[in-house]
């Protein structure tokens, strides 16, 4: 990811592990300017208007640690066309459109940003409440890390 | 399934159309239709959702966690449960909301009305007019105009989101008015994108209305919320093409719902003839068209929609319309838009019988509950818009399969597919029903 990317948060903050993208987003907030950071949730369609502007992007997302059978925490890189993407929420509506179908749609209709990575989390309790759990934590404190150590390399700190 | 067996190259005539999971409408269901020697032997549309008992899930809860609680009953339009719901309140508890809470109210069902028709416009019944399985698959060919659909959708949940909290599930809704009401500032900043998704509706009425559209006349009656002054919304008297003008307080004397075997959501019927009717954007059309605004009426007559509408599969094109009319008045509301000097109205609690129907974007959604003296719930009643549409769609099929016996099977079974999505149903909306028989023998 380049120091022009643009993050993209999904995930709902109050439902657990499902807000690990938005606390990751919070956790840049610092250190990279707020008209790169984006939060959303509910309706993946907003996803367009975004993707139209953008160049690069670094999309951020929970997945469920039982149906991908990884440990919690763990963390996959994935292109927009990875299978294990379709583990990243479940068609809970035909009125709302899955992660994978809206990548699937922004493919067709030619505003898929062109180099697009996806953070997939993968979390463990997708109850309610707001706190992460330790492992699901940590590897996001780990993903701040990494990202405010690639933006400092490029660009001089904000003061 | 039918135990009957059909005979192998029966002929046009003898037919089965069996799709058994129904895609692009919200829920679970499926469609079976036999036809033996031209006769049409059985038909159903079948929902097979299991019941989701909300209304009693509201039993014992207080008169103002309605809203929140009935709001989960869909994902699409959460504003219609929740006006319902704290406008039966309110009639109950003699609250009265200000003019500029009312108009607020008003604007936020405009934006409902835009997120859940554009959708459906746009994802998923344009396809099959197109010829196309899906919208993705439509996409690729068909790219701008779905671009410009999604970014008018956009429009819509960008004014949910800042009215009601969220673009789904509101949560700033409740019994008086909101909790919050935005500044006139932040409604403003969105009046140049709805000016621009105002023209795109312009743009997308023409789409629709080019459309090659099946033929399929029915005489329906059509039932809608009627407003003195306004196209309906959130008030009105619940009126008919056949003479029924009522309050929504009366309408249980009027409508009735019973179980069928073949669907888990109750099918209701005029009660003093035991006949389908038609809720909807075609009802409330054709009852309301003299409330649109000027423009809307006059670009309804640029592509010949001066008049009633009595074929379903152009509810496209009146849904179309009823988008341009819902950015319209959106305009109109935040141009003349008031901060109000109180977020909600007071109220002393109270019981008693509270209800309201209001105009979801598939039609009448009435609400009625028994609220006792400390402001608990007793008992919940909610008809939704797709479980009165129910017997109608099967009326519509049978007609359609009918008149087109000759059609090869797979573009009778997309005929058939598509007629039911005419009415973009939410089958999870019409499953939420529970007759609970409790201990003492007694139901409820």
């Amino acid at each position: 990811m380049g120091p022009q990317a643009e993050i993209i948060a999904l995930g709902n903050p109050w439902r657990r592990d499902d807000g690990v993208g938005p606390y990751l987003v919070r956790g840049l907030s610092e250190i990279i300017s707020a008209d790169r950071l984006h939060h959303v949730t509910g309706d993946l369609s907003d996803l367009f208007a975004l993707f139209e502007k953008c160049h690069e992007v670094l999309l951020v997302d929970a997945l469920d640690s039982a149906t991908a059978k990884l440990k919690p925490g763990q963390v996959l890189r994935l292109t927009a066309d990875d299978d294990r993407l379709a583990q990243c929420g479940s068609a809970a509506s035909s009125h709302a459109l899955t992660l994978p179908q809206t990548l699937a749609l922004a493919k067709s209709l030619g505003c898929l940003p062109e180099h697009l990575e996806i953070l997939a989390i993968s979390g463990q309790d997708f109850g309610h409440g707001r706190e992460l759990t330790p492992a699901v934590r940590r590897a996001a404190d780990r993903l701040i890390g990494e990202i405010r150590r690639s933006e400092e390399a490029t660009c001089p700190p904000r003061l | 399934m039918s135990n009957r067996e059909l005979p192998l190259n029966a002929g046009l005539r003898t037919r089965r159309v069996n799709v058994e999971y129904l895609s692009r409408v919200e829920g679970e269901g499926a469609l079976f239709i036999d036809v033996v020697d031209g006769e049409l032997v059985d038909l159903q549309l079948r929902i097979f959702e299991p019941p989701r008992f909300f209304e009693a899930l509201l039993a014992g809860r207080s008169f103002t966690e309605a809203a929140d609680i009935t709001s989960r009953i869909c994902g699409i339009c959460p504003v219609a449960y929740m006006m319902s719901a704290v406008q039966a309140m309110e009639s109950m508890l003699g609250c009265h909301p200000s003019e500029n809470i009312r108009r607020l109210r008003r604007l936020l069902y405009c934006a409902e009305w835009l997120e859940s028709h554009l959708l459906h416009i746009y994802l998923l019944h344009a396809p099959d007019f197109l010829g196309f399985d899906d919208a993705l698959t439509m996409a690729k060919t068909h790219a701008e105009a779905v671009k410009r659909g999604l970014r008018m959708k956009k429009a819509g949940n960008d004014l949910v989101r800042l009215i009601g909290g969220r673009e789904i599930h509101p949560i700033n809704i409740r019994v008086g008015g909101f909790y919050t009401t935005p500044r006139a500032q932040a409604l403003r900043e969105h009046l140049d994108e709805l000016k621009w998704a105002r023209d795109a509706a312009a743009e997308t009425v023409r789409w629709t209305a080019a459309f090659e559209f099946p033929d399929l006349q029915r005489d329906y009656e059509f039932v809608a919320l009627r407003h003195e002054q306004e196209y309906p919304l959130n008030e009105g008297r619940i009126c008919s093409n056949r003479g029924l003008d009522i309050p929504s307080s009366e309408f249980l004397e009027h409508f009735g719902e019973h179980q069928v075997a073949h669907s888990s959501a109750l099918h209701a019927v005029r009660k003093a003839t035991e006949t389908a009717y038609y809720v909807g954007p075609l009802a409330r059309y054709n009852l309301n068209r003299d409330h649109l605004s000027k423009a809307t009426r006059e670009l309804a007559a640029t592509v010949g929609f001066d008049r009633s509408v009595n074929n379903p599969f152009q509810s496209i094109v009146v849904r179309a319309l009823e988008v341009h009319e819902a950015f319209t008045e959106a305009l109109r509301l935040i141009e003349e838009y008031e901060e109000p000097e109180h977020p909600a109205a007071t109220y002393t609690v109270g019981g008693g019988i509270a209800i309201a129907g209001t105009e979801a974007p598939r039609g009448v959604l009435f609400h009625r509950y028994e609220v006792d003296e400390d402001g608990l719930i007793r008992h919940a009643d909610i008809i939704p818009p797709t479980s009165q549409n129910q017997r109608t769609i099967e009326e519509d099929l049978a007609e359609l399969v009918g008149n087109n016996l000759s059609l090869p099977q797979r573009e009778l079974t997309w005929r058939c597919e598509q007629a039911v999505r005419n009415y973009d149903p939410c089958i999870s909306c019409a499953t939420h029903f529970l007759t609970l028989e409790r201990r003492d023998g007694t139901t409820g």
